[in-house]
Protein backbone atom coordinates (compact mmCIF):
# COMPACT_ATOMS: atom_id res chain seq x y z
CA UNK A 1 0.00 0.00 0.00
CA UNK A 2 1.13 3.56 -0.61
CA UNK A 3 2.42 5.75 1.90
CA UNK A 4 0.35 8.82 3.12
CA UNK A 5 2.25 11.80 4.96
CA UNK A 6 1.78 14.86 5.67
CA UNK A 7 3.96 17.58 4.60
CA UNK A 8 2.75 21.00 5.36
CA UNK A 9 0.11 21.63 8.46
CA UNK A 10 -1.20 25.03 9.40
CA UNK A 11 -4.16 25.14 11.55
CA UNK A 12 -7.74 23.70 9.49
CA UNK A 13 -4.73 23.73 5.91
CA UNK A 14 -2.62 21.01 5.08
CA UNK A 15 -0.69 19.36 2.38
CA UNK A 16 -0.29 15.47 2.38
CA UNK A 17 1.48 13.66 -0.43
CA UNK A 18 0.52 9.85 -0.93
CA UNK A 19 3.37 7.82 -1.92
CA UNK A 20 5.86 4.91 -2.79
CA UNK A 21 3.79 2.32 -3.20
CA UNK A 22 6.19 -0.84 -2.24
CA UNK A 23 4.04 -3.37 -3.63
CA UNK A 24 3.67 -1.06 -7.19
CA UNK A 25 4.83 -3.51 -10.23
CA UNK A 26 7.70 -2.64 -11.49
CA UNK A 27 6.75 -1.92 -14.79
CA UNK A 28 4.52 0.66 -13.40
CA UNK A 29 6.01 4.60 -12.56
CA UNK A 30 5.69 5.39 -9.35
CA UNK A 31 3.84 8.66 -8.61
CA UNK A 32 2.58 11.41 -5.93
CA UNK A 33 -0.69 12.04 -5.36
CA UNK A 34 -1.34 15.35 -3.46
CA UNK A 35 -4.32 16.05 -1.28
CA UNK A 36 -4.48 19.79 -0.42
CA UNK A 37 -7.10 20.27 2.56
CA UNK A 38 -8.48 23.14 4.26
CA UNK A 39 -11.63 22.69 7.11
CA UNK A 40 -12.75 19.69 5.67
CA UNK A 41 -12.83 20.38 1.87
CA UNK A 42 -10.01 18.58 -0.17
CA UNK A 43 -8.73 18.71 -3.48
CA UNK A 44 -6.30 15.87 -5.14
CA UNK A 45 -3.87 16.45 -8.04
CA UNK A 46 -3.27 14.29 -10.59
CA UNK A 47 -5.13 11.10 -9.19
CA UNK A 48 -3.23 8.64 -11.46
CA UNK A 49 -4.17 5.78 -13.24
CA UNK A 50 -6.65 3.27 -13.05
CA UNK A 51 -4.79 0.21 -11.97
CA UNK A 52 -3.14 1.82 -8.82
CA UNK A 53 -6.88 3.47 -7.88
CA UNK A 54 -7.10 0.83 -4.31
CA UNK A 55 -3.43 1.69 -3.33
CA UNK A 56 -4.34 5.74 -3.79
CA UNK A 57 -7.52 5.60 -2.16
CA UNK A 58 -6.83 3.11 0.46
CA UNK A 59 -4.23 5.20 1.92
CA UNK A 60 -5.45 8.32 1.94
CA UNK A 61 -8.92 6.81 3.61
CA UNK A 62 -5.87 6.03 6.29
CA UNK A 63 -5.40 9.32 7.24
CA UNK A 64 -8.64 11.45 5.74
CA UNK A 65 -12.07 11.20 4.97
CA UNK A 66 -12.55 10.76 0.83
CA UNK A 67 -15.88 11.80 1.23
CA UNK A 68 -14.34 15.44 1.86
CA UNK A 69 -12.46 15.18 -1.81
CA UNK A 70 -14.47 17.81 -3.86
CA UNK A 71 -12.05 18.03 -6.93
CA UNK A 72 -9.95 16.65 -9.24
CA UNK A 73 -6.76 18.68 -10.65
CA UNK A 74 -5.16 17.31 -13.70
CA UNK A 75 -2.15 18.59 -14.79
CA UNK A 76 -2.49 17.13 -18.27
CA UNK A 77 -4.08 14.37 -20.10
CA UNK A 78 -1.62 11.60 -19.29
CA UNK A 79 -3.05 8.21 -18.29
CA UNK A 80 -0.71 8.13 -14.97
CA UNK A 81 -2.15 11.43 -14.12
CA UNK A 82 -5.91 10.70 -14.19
CA UNK A 83 -7.22 7.35 -16.09
CA UNK A 84 -8.33 6.85 -12.75
CA UNK A 85 -10.98 9.38 -13.52
CA UNK A 86 -14.31 7.15 -13.96
CA UNK A 87 -13.52 5.38 -10.32
CA UNK A 88 -13.21 8.39 -8.84
CA UNK A 89 -16.61 9.32 -10.29
CA UNK A 90 -18.37 5.90 -9.20
CA UNK A 91 -17.41 7.17 -5.70
CA UNK A 92 -18.52 10.47 -5.65
CA UNK A 93 -20.19 11.23 -8.98
CA UNK A 94 -20.43 15.19 -8.11
CA UNK A 95 -16.25 15.34 -7.94
CA UNK A 96 -15.46 18.10 -10.32
CA UNK A 97 -12.28 18.02 -12.04
CA UNK A 98 -10.08 20.95 -13.28
CA UNK A 99 -7.80 20.46 -16.44
CA UNK A 100 -6.76 22.33 -19.69
CA UNK A 101 -9.76 23.27 -21.50
CA UNK A 102 -7.53 21.59 -24.54
CA UNK A 103 -8.30 18.00 -22.86
CA UNK A 104 -11.97 18.74 -21.96
CA UNK A 105 -12.86 16.74 -24.27
CA UNK A 106 -10.30 13.90 -24.31
CA UNK A 107 -10.28 13.16 -20.92
CA UNK A 108 -14.19 12.27 -21.28
CA UNK A 109 -12.73 8.80 -22.88
CA UNK A 110 -11.39 7.90 -19.21
CA UNK A 111 -15.13 9.09 -17.68
CA UNK A 112 -17.00 12.18 -16.40
CA UNK A 113 -19.68 14.17 -18.33
CA UNK A 114 -20.57 17.93 -19.05
CA UNK A 115 -20.73 18.27 -15.23
CA UNK A 116 -17.63 16.77 -14.13
CA UNK A 117 -14.90 19.13 -16.48
CA UNK A 118 -14.24 22.80 -15.25
CA UNK A 119 -12.03 23.89 -17.91
CA UNK A 120 -8.67 26.17 -17.38
CA UNK A 121 -8.35 28.72 -19.64
CA UNK A 122 -4.69 28.91 -20.95
CA UNK A 123 -3.59 31.98 -19.24
CA UNK A 124 -4.49 30.21 -15.73
CA UNK A 125 -7.33 31.16 -12.89
CA UNK A 126 -7.65 30.41 -9.53
CA UNK A 127 -9.57 27.66 -7.55
CA UNK A 128 -11.51 28.18 -4.47
CA UNK A 129 -10.83 24.92 -1.55
CA UNK A 130 -12.90 26.63 1.03
CA UNK A 131 -11.33 29.59 2.30
CA UNK A 132 -8.41 28.71 0.46
CA UNK A 133 -7.51 30.53 -2.64
CA UNK A 134 -4.94 28.26 -5.18
CA UNK A 135 -4.01 29.21 -8.65
CA UNK A 136 -4.06 27.14 -11.57
CA UNK A 137 -0.84 27.78 -13.15
CA UNK A 138 0.22 28.04 -16.80
CA UNK A 139 3.32 25.31 -17.55
CA UNK A 140 2.08 24.22 -21.59
CA UNK A 141 4.33 22.01 -23.31
CA UNK A 142 5.85 21.41 -20.11
CA UNK A 143 5.22 19.03 -21.07
CA UNK A 144 1.81 17.94 -22.53
CA UNK A 145 0.56 21.43 -25.11
CA UNK A 146 -2.00 22.01 -22.50
CA UNK A 147 -0.27 21.99 -18.89
CA UNK A 148 -0.72 23.21 -15.41
CA UNK A 149 0.74 23.78 -12.42
CA UNK A 150 -0.79 24.28 -8.78
CA UNK A 151 0.26 27.36 -6.49
CA UNK A 152 -0.94 27.42 -2.61
CA UNK A 153 0.83 30.81 -1.74
CA UNK A 154 -0.35 30.22 1.68
CA UNK A 155 1.57 27.31 2.14
CA UNK A 156 3.88 28.41 -0.38
CA UNK A 157 3.82 25.24 -2.03
CA UNK A 158 4.06 24.27 -6.13
CA UNK A 159 2.56 21.36 -7.33
CA UNK A 160 4.54 20.91 -10.54
CA UNK A 161 3.62 17.71 -12.15
CA UNK A 162 6.32 16.64 -14.42
CA UNK A 163 8.40 19.28 -13.96
CA UNK A 164 11.17 18.41 -11.47
CA UNK A 165 9.88 14.74 -12.05
CA UNK A 166 12.79 12.44 -11.22
CA UNK A 167 12.71 8.33 -12.26
CA UNK A 168 14.73 7.80 -8.89
CA UNK A 169 16.27 4.11 -8.32
CA UNK A 170 15.79 1.74 -5.49
CA UNK A 171 17.77 3.47 -2.43
CA UNK A 172 17.51 7.01 -3.66
CA UNK A 173 14.23 7.18 -3.20
CA UNK A 174 13.83 9.49 -0.52
CA UNK A 175 10.66 11.63 -0.22
CA UNK A 176 12.74 14.95 -0.08
CA UNK A 177 15.88 15.93 -1.98
CA UNK A 178 18.67 15.87 0.46
CA UNK A 179 21.49 16.03 -2.23
CA UNK A 180 21.26 18.07 -5.24
CA UNK A 181 22.97 17.20 -7.28
CA UNK A 182 22.78 13.81 -6.53
CA UNK A 183 19.48 14.15 -7.40
CA UNK A 184 19.46 15.91 -10.24
CA UNK A 185 21.04 13.09 -12.27
CA UNK A 186 17.75 11.13 -12.18
CA UNK A 187 16.06 14.05 -13.46
CA UNK A 188 18.11 15.47 -16.49
CA UNK A 189 16.74 12.55 -19.08
CA UNK A 190 13.21 12.79 -18.50
CA UNK A 191 13.79 16.69 -18.83
CA UNK A 192 15.78 16.41 -21.94
CA UNK A 193 13.26 13.65 -23.52
CA UNK A 194 9.77 14.89 -22.62
CA UNK A 195 9.90 18.64 -22.09
CA UNK A 196 9.11 20.12 -25.61
CA UNK A 197 9.79 23.96 -25.42
CA UNK A 198 12.58 25.85 -24.85
CA UNK A 199 10.95 29.14 -24.74
CA UNK A 200 7.64 27.27 -23.25
CA UNK A 201 10.35 26.33 -20.30
CA UNK A 202 12.14 29.92 -20.18
CA UNK A 203 9.15 32.00 -19.92
CA UNK A 204 7.64 29.33 -17.22
CA UNK A 205 11.38 29.20 -15.36
CA UNK A 206 11.10 33.46 -15.41
CA UNK A 207 7.09 33.54 -13.79
CA UNK A 208 7.93 30.73 -11.57
CA UNK A 209 11.17 32.61 -9.75
CA UNK A 210 8.76 35.36 -8.63
CA UNK A 211 6.68 33.00 -6.77
CA UNK A 212 7.42 32.33 -2.86
CA UNK A 213 8.08 28.46 -2.89
CA UNK A 214 8.92 26.61 0.02
CA UNK A 215 8.78 23.06 -1.58
CA UNK A 216 8.40 22.65 -5.32
CA UNK A 217 6.41 19.31 -5.52
CA UNK A 218 6.63 17.15 -8.90
CA UNK A 219 4.42 14.10 -9.78
CA UNK A 220 7.36 11.86 -9.94
CA UNK A 221 10.36 11.58 -7.33
CA UNK A 222 11.30 13.49 -4.68
CA UNK A 223 10.13 17.25 -3.28
CA UNK A 224 12.74 20.24 -3.61
CA UNK A 225 12.67 22.73 -0.79
CA UNK A 226 14.04 25.78 0.05
CA UNK A 227 17.37 26.65 -2.00
CA UNK A 228 16.74 23.23 -4.10
CA UNK A 229 13.76 25.29 -5.87
CA UNK A 230 15.60 27.97 -6.87
CA UNK A 231 18.60 25.60 -7.74
CA UNK A 232 16.34 23.36 -9.23
CA UNK A 233 14.55 26.68 -11.56
CA UNK A 234 18.23 27.88 -12.59
CA UNK A 235 19.25 24.13 -13.49
CA UNK A 236 15.95 23.62 -15.85
CA UNK A 237 16.71 27.35 -17.42
CA UNK A 238 20.26 26.24 -18.56
CA UNK A 239 19.31 22.27 -20.00
CA UNK A 240 18.98 21.85 -23.53
CA UNK A 241 15.73 19.94 -24.15
CA UNK A 242 12.66 19.43 -26.65
CA UNK A 243 13.27 18.95 -30.42
CA UNK A 244 16.54 20.68 -30.01
CA UNK A 245 18.29 17.53 -28.55
CA UNK A 246 19.45 15.49 -30.77
CA UNK A 247 22.10 13.16 -29.77
CA UNK A 248 20.64 11.07 -27.84
CA UNK A 249 17.81 9.89 -30.80
CA UNK A 250 19.81 6.70 -32.58
CA UNK A 251 16.86 6.34 -34.62
CA UNK B 1 -16.88 -19.53 -2.57
CA UNK B 2 -20.04 -17.70 -1.55
CA UNK B 3 -22.99 -16.91 -3.52
CA UNK B 4 -25.39 -14.63 -1.39
CA UNK B 5 -23.13 -11.57 -0.51
CA UNK B 6 -23.55 -11.38 3.38
CA UNK B 7 -22.76 -7.41 3.55
CA UNK B 8 -23.33 -4.50 0.99
CA UNK B 9 -19.61 -4.23 -0.26
CA UNK B 10 -19.59 -1.02 -1.34
CA UNK B 11 -16.67 1.21 -1.17
CA UNK B 12 -19.40 4.15 1.12
CA UNK B 13 -20.44 1.82 3.63
CA UNK B 14 -16.44 1.18 3.73
CA UNK B 15 -15.48 4.25 4.08
CA UNK B 16 -18.73 5.39 7.06
CA UNK B 17 -16.86 2.00 8.87
CA UNK B 18 -13.71 3.43 8.69
CA UNK B 19 -14.63 6.71 9.43
CA UNK B 20 -16.57 5.51 13.13
CA UNK B 21 -13.71 3.07 14.06
CA UNK B 22 -10.66 6.25 13.23
CA UNK B 23 -12.55 8.10 16.19
CA UNK B 24 -13.40 4.88 18.10
CA UNK B 25 -9.08 4.24 17.93
CA UNK B 26 -7.83 7.89 18.39
CA UNK B 27 -10.27 7.85 21.91
CA UNK B 28 -9.58 4.26 22.99
CA UNK B 29 -5.59 4.93 22.82
CA UNK B 30 -5.53 7.77 24.80
CA UNK B 31 -6.76 4.94 27.69
CA UNK B 32 -2.88 4.30 28.74
CA UNK B 33 -1.91 7.68 28.95
CA UNK B 34 -4.62 7.94 31.68
CA UNK B 35 -3.90 4.86 33.09
CA UNK B 36 -0.09 6.15 33.50
CA UNK B 37 -1.32 9.09 35.13
CA UNK B 38 -3.70 6.83 37.56
CA UNK B 39 -0.63 4.98 38.35
CA UNK B 40 1.34 8.05 39.01
CA UNK B 41 -1.25 9.61 41.21
CA UNK B 42 -1.65 6.13 43.57
CA UNK B 43 2.17 6.45 44.17
CA UNK B 44 1.73 10.18 45.32
CA UNK B 45 -1.50 8.89 47.26
CA UNK B 46 0.83 6.44 48.91
CA UNK B 47 -0.16 2.86 50.99
CA UNK B 48 -3.74 4.33 51.95
CA UNK B 49 -4.53 3.74 48.15
CA UNK B 50 -3.02 0.58 48.11
CA UNK B 51 -6.58 -0.34 46.23
CA UNK B 52 -6.37 1.96 43.67
CA UNK B 53 -2.77 1.58 42.88
CA UNK B 54 -3.97 -2.20 42.05
CA UNK B 55 -6.57 -0.59 39.67
CA UNK B 56 -4.48 1.52 38.05
CA UNK B 57 -1.90 -1.27 37.47
CA UNK B 58 -4.49 -3.42 35.96
CA UNK B 59 -5.34 -0.31 33.94
CA UNK B 60 -2.04 0.19 32.39
CA UNK B 61 -2.17 -3.74 31.35
CA UNK B 62 -5.75 -2.80 29.99
CA UNK B 63 -4.65 0.06 28.04
CA UNK B 64 -1.56 -1.95 26.69
CA UNK B 65 -4.18 -4.30 25.34
CA UNK B 66 -6.13 -1.51 24.18
CA UNK B 67 -3.67 -0.17 22.06
CA UNK B 68 -2.31 -3.68 20.49
CA UNK B 69 -6.11 -4.35 19.38
CA UNK B 70 -6.54 -0.63 17.62
CA UNK B 71 -3.62 -1.36 15.68
CA UNK B 72 -5.04 -4.77 14.75
CA UNK B 73 -8.32 -2.74 13.76
CA UNK B 74 -6.53 -0.26 12.30
CA UNK B 75 -4.61 -2.09 10.13
CA UNK B 76 -7.45 -4.69 9.31
CA UNK B 77 -9.65 -1.30 7.98
CA UNK B 78 -7.13 -0.27 5.75
CA UNK B 79 -7.41 -3.63 4.62
CA UNK B 80 -10.89 -3.65 3.90
CA UNK B 81 -11.11 -0.78 2.02
CA UNK B 82 -8.03 -1.61 -0.01
CA UNK B 83 -9.91 -4.62 -1.19
CA UNK B 84 -13.04 -3.16 -1.63
CA UNK B 85 -11.41 -0.25 -4.13
CA UNK B 86 -9.90 -3.13 -6.10
CA UNK B 87 -13.62 -4.70 -6.27
CA UNK B 88 -14.87 -1.28 -7.76
CA UNK B 89 -11.91 -1.65 -10.47
CA UNK B 90 -12.94 -5.00 -11.60
CA UNK B 91 -16.25 -4.73 -11.49
CA UNK B 92 -15.86 -1.60 -13.73
CA UNK B 93 -13.95 -3.61 -15.88
CA UNK B 94 -16.48 -6.53 -16.33
CA UNK B 95 -19.32 -3.79 -16.94
CA UNK B 96 -17.20 -2.40 -19.82
CA UNK B 97 -16.70 -5.97 -21.00
CA UNK B 98 -20.73 -6.53 -20.73
CA UNK B 99 -21.51 -3.11 -22.17
CA UNK B 100 -19.48 -4.47 -25.42
CA UNK B 101 -20.94 -8.01 -25.80
CA UNK B 102 -24.17 -6.10 -25.65
CA UNK B 103 -24.07 -4.49 -28.99
CA UNK B 104 -23.36 -7.54 -31.47
CA UNK B 105 -23.51 -11.51 -31.09
CA UNK B 106 -20.04 -11.87 -32.69
CA UNK B 107 -18.76 -9.01 -30.28
CA UNK B 108 -20.09 -11.34 -27.86
CA UNK B 109 -18.70 -14.49 -28.88
CA UNK B 110 -15.05 -12.99 -29.16
CA UNK B 111 -15.60 -11.45 -25.96
CA UNK B 112 -17.28 -14.38 -23.63
CA UNK B 113 -13.65 -15.92 -22.77
CA UNK B 114 -12.37 -12.75 -21.34
CA UNK B 115 -15.44 -12.02 -19.74
CA UNK B 116 -15.57 -15.38 -18.18
CA UNK B 117 -12.24 -15.19 -16.70
CA UNK B 118 -12.72 -11.00 -15.15
CA UNK B 119 -16.10 -12.71 -13.52
CA UNK B 120 -13.60 -15.00 -11.84
CA UNK B 121 -11.34 -12.59 -10.86
CA UNK B 122 -14.21 -10.54 -9.84
CA UNK B 123 -15.54 -13.62 -7.90
CA UNK B 124 -11.95 -14.22 -5.86
CA UNK B 125 -12.22 -10.35 -4.71
CA UNK B 126 -15.46 -10.41 -3.46
CA UNK B 127 -14.65 -13.69 -1.75
CA UNK B 128 -11.34 -12.16 -0.15
CA UNK B 129 -13.06 -8.97 0.45
CA UNK B 130 -16.01 -11.52 2.49
CA UNK B 131 -13.07 -12.58 4.32
CA UNK B 132 -11.57 -9.33 5.31
CA UNK B 133 -14.95 -7.98 6.13
CA UNK B 134 -15.72 -11.37 8.69
CA UNK B 135 -12.33 -11.15 10.48
CA UNK B 136 -13.07 -7.06 10.75
CA UNK B 137 -16.18 -7.80 12.36
CA UNK B 138 -14.81 -10.43 14.60
CA UNK B 139 -12.13 -7.76 15.66
CA UNK B 140 -14.52 -5.18 16.22
CA UNK B 141 -17.12 -7.68 18.51
CA UNK B 142 -13.47 -8.63 20.37
CA UNK B 143 -13.20 -4.91 21.35
CA UNK B 144 -16.00 -4.18 22.01
CA UNK B 145 -15.77 -6.71 24.81
CA UNK B 146 -12.38 -5.26 25.73
CA UNK B 147 -13.81 -2.08 26.23
CA UNK B 148 -17.04 -3.25 28.37
CA UNK B 149 -14.25 -5.25 30.63
CA UNK B 150 -12.19 -1.96 30.33
CA UNK B 151 -15.44 -0.08 31.90
CA UNK B 152 -15.89 -2.50 34.94
CA UNK B 153 -12.09 -1.85 35.80
CA UNK B 154 -12.69 2.10 35.79
CA UNK B 155 -15.74 1.22 38.01
CA UNK B 156 -13.66 -0.51 40.49
CA UNK B 157 -11.29 2.46 40.50
CA UNK B 158 -14.14 5.01 41.06
CA UNK B 159 -14.49 2.48 44.11
CA UNK B 160 -11.28 2.58 45.23
CA UNK B 161 -11.00 6.39 44.82
CA UNK B 162 -13.31 7.00 47.75
CA UNK B 163 -10.27 5.83 49.94
CA UNK B 164 -7.77 8.34 48.92
CA UNK B 165 -8.14 11.01 51.26
CA UNK B 166 -5.90 13.94 49.95
CA UNK B 167 -6.07 12.90 46.47
CA UNK B 168 -9.96 12.46 45.96
CA UNK B 169 -10.16 14.93 43.56
CA UNK B 170 -7.39 13.41 41.60
CA UNK B 171 -7.98 10.05 41.50
CA UNK B 172 -11.63 10.69 40.93
CA UNK B 173 -11.40 12.68 37.55
CA UNK B 174 -8.94 10.57 36.35
CA UNK B 175 -11.93 7.28 37.00
CA UNK B 176 -14.58 10.13 34.98
CA UNK B 177 -12.09 10.46 32.48
CA UNK B 178 -11.50 6.57 31.97
CA UNK B 179 -15.45 6.38 31.98
CA UNK B 180 -15.78 8.81 29.57
CA UNK B 181 -13.57 7.11 27.46
CA UNK B 182 -14.85 3.57 27.52
CA UNK B 183 -18.30 5.29 27.48
CA UNK B 184 -17.29 6.42 23.89
CA UNK B 185 -15.09 3.33 22.98
CA UNK B 186 -18.07 1.08 23.72
CA UNK B 187 -21.17 3.08 22.61
CA UNK B 188 -18.85 3.40 18.62
CA UNK B 189 -18.21 0.06 18.70
CA UNK B 190 -21.49 -1.11 19.82
CA UNK B 191 -22.96 0.63 16.63
CA UNK B 192 -20.38 -0.99 14.60
CA UNK B 193 -20.57 -4.29 15.75
CA UNK B 194 -24.77 -3.87 15.10
CA UNK B 195 -24.08 -2.13 11.73
CA UNK B 196 -21.36 -4.32 10.06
Amino acid sequence: MKKIEIIYENGPHQWAVITRDPEKPDYLIDTNEYLISYAGHALLTDPGGMEIFPAVFSSISAKYDPRNIEALFASHQDPDIISSLALWLEFNPDLKCYLSWLWASFIPHFGGNAETFIPLPDEGMHIQLDKLTLTAVPAHYLHSSGNFNLYDPKAAILFSGDIGAALLPPGADGLMVTNFDQHIRHAEGFHRRWMGSNEAKLDWCQRVSKLKIDMMCPQHGAIYQGADVERFINWFAELPIGVGVRNSVKV
Amino acid sequence: MSNEPVYALSLESAVSINEILKKVIDIACQIDLVALNAVLIAKRAGSESAGFHVVALELRSFGQKIEHEMAVLEKLIQLNVLHIAALLKLKKNLSLLNLAMLKNDQTKMLLQERYAIAEKNLQKEVDVSHATWDRLAREIRSALSLCRRGAVLSNNGRIEATYGKTMLEDMQFIVTRIDEIMNQAVNGLKSLSETI
